[in-house]
């Protein structure tokens, strides 16, 4: 069944893949430069995966399509589950399309092997996986909606946050949210050449996942279609 | 949850599908006690006014939304504790068909009959010809008489046991209307299959179902076969001296107006013999004026 499910999406929405090839290779060039951010690609990878997913079970709303996914002898768990799988592969994907463009382009000054070393692969999944794991939920319990309000919200709090700031000229919450981002996604990128903080990592990472499934199930099977 | 037991009736074939007691909350409105049965190769018709309940009890027994209360069986089970083995057996066409626009009805064939163990591709092909319909028009071209019927010939190449249409009637012309009729009976003809058809076009059901169901303000006011409904019910209408406590006592509901009273009983043969020598006319009653005058209950 989700063998079926996956045939499904891809059957139905090809050009989210082949379209995305065009951007990467967008994305391949801009790391042309020496010192471009090599990271640039796991941001990327990210995206491409949550965005994919999230858009599939968007149209699905826009097609008024969901009431008819679910009249198929699928259970809802299923169906979300097949939602995390390919959000996964397609930022996996991504990653990997990006990486080769990025290596493989004749002007590229970074190899392959430097691209796609343990930490930068590591660090796409983390990427990839709290991307996913944070939107899907909204996206698969609201739809279109839950993913526009999911940002609205991100967006109205970043404002709010720079209100703030600027009107009382306490520049602290802002630098103590963007500064704790920055180190904390520098800190980890470090240290995941060891060994045992990576497993440690990808612990809690599929841990996060799981939860988040978990948690889509129970809305997704509370949502009357 | 507890198990449904079963219930066999006289001379009658265990049900195919069984409402007990259903319950749905909404904010706005509930559907309250719904109790009704379909046997294996018989046509059930679920009537009622727009907002009755119809569609909504189509959706619980698809587990589109969860049910608050009672048990649904298909087959003796239960839809959300057998949710794939239910949905492998029911064929459902939506009230208005929603695919994806920009597929063909052959692309959709290939998607949706990966989900089915029984599908049939040849038959879904045929089924394509027989309806006319473009396989290779995209979806979202189609007018909804053609959506319609390329969403029946989905439901009907995976040979599903149980065929729920919601409003299928609408948007069809009269010769495929026709048409869509003659093969609902000769579906269930060889008593594997049932239909069950929601609709407010009541015409549609006087000569096909074998079972009726009205639905009004979330309740089922009415369920019985079309014989019952033949023998019991009835139209009675004659000058206003009509109305009296005896009679008022057998009407189900009526409309008086300055020179005549025209009304619904449940009761027809204590009706006839009540009015035997007295000018009135006792006359069968259509679906129609059943949900007409009952919806103006004495």
């Amino acid at each position: 069944m989700l063998r079926s499910l996956l045939f499904k999406d891809l059957r139905l929405n090809p050009h989210l893949f082949w379209g995305a090839i065009p951007f990467f290779a967008w994305v391949a060039y801009a790391l042309h430069e020496e010192g471009a951010p090599v990271g640039m690609l796991t941001a990327v990878s990210g995206l491409m995966g949550a965005a994919t997913a999230s858009t599939i079970a968007a149209r699905e709303d826009r097609f008024h399509a969901t009431a008819l996914l679910a009249s198929l002898p699928v259970p809802r768990s299923t169906l979300v589950l097949s939602r995390y799988v390919l959000g996964v592969a397609a930022g996996s994907a991504a990653f990997a399309v990006a990486a080769a463009l990025a290596a493989l382009l004749p002007w590229s000054p970074h190899g392959l092997a430097a691209i796609l070393d343990v930490r930068s692969v590591m660090m796409a999944f983390v990427v990839i996986g709290t991307a996913v794991a944070v939107l899907l939920p909204a996206a698969l319990r609201f739809g279109l909606v839950g993913v526009v309000g999911l940002f609205a919200a991100l967006q109205v709090a970043g404002v709010g946050l720079f209100f703030v700031s600027s009107t009382f000229g306490y520049r602290q919450p802002l630098r103590l949210v963007f500064g704790s981002v920055e180190s904390g996604i520098l800190a980890l990128h470090a240290r995941l050449s060891d060994a045992g903080f990576a497993a440690l990592v990808a612990a809690a990472l599929a841990v996060m996942l799981w939860a988040s499934y978990r948690a889509s199930v129970w809305l997704v099977g509370r949502r009357d279609l | 949850m507890t198990p449904v037991p079963a219930i066999v009736r006289d001379g009658m074939a265990e049900p195919l599908l069984e409402f007990r007691n259903v319950s749905k909350r909404y904010p706005d409105f509930a559907l309250d006690d719904v109790s009704f049965s379909l046997p294996r190769g018989y046509i059930g018709g679920l009537i009622g006014p727009n907002g009755a309940g119809k569609t909504t009890i189509v959706k619980l027994l698809l587990n589109l939304v969860g049910r608050d209360g009672g048990w649904i069986t298909v087959a003796g089970l239960d839809p959300v504790d057998d949710e794939v083995t239910v949905k492998r057996r029911i064929g459902f066409v939506h009230e208005v068909p929603s695919y994806y626009e920009h597929l063909s009805l052959d692309a959709i064939g290939r998607v949706v009959g990966r989900f089915y163990l029984d599908w049939d591709r040849a038959l879904f092909a045929s089924l394509l010809r027989e309806f006319d319909l473009p396989a290779r028009s995209r979806f979202g071209s189609l007018s909804r008489g053609m959506r319609t019927k390329g969403a029946l010939a989905l439901a009907l190449a995976h040979r599903a046991e149980l065929l729920v249409l919601d409003e299928p009637t609408a948007g069809l012309d009269p010769v495929f209307r026709r048409a869509l009729l003659e093969r609902l009976s000769a579906y269930v003809a060889e008593g594997r299959a049932s239909v069950l058809i929601s609709t407010h076009v009541t015409s549609d059901l006087e000569r096909l179902a074998d079972f009726i169901t009205y639905v009004r303000a979330g309740r089922v006011v009415l369920s019985a076969t079309r014989d019952e409904l033949a023998e019991r019910w009835a139209l009675v209408r004659g000058g206003p001296a009509l109305l009296d406590e005896e009679t008022r006592g057998l009407l189900a509901g009526y409309e008086r107006s300055a020179h005549a009273v025209t009304g619904l009983t449940s009761d027809a043969p204590a009706l006839r013999r009540l009015l035997s020598g007295r000018d009135a006319v006792v006359e069968r009653a259509t679906l129609e004026d059943i949900m007409f005058y009952m919806g103006r209950s004495c």
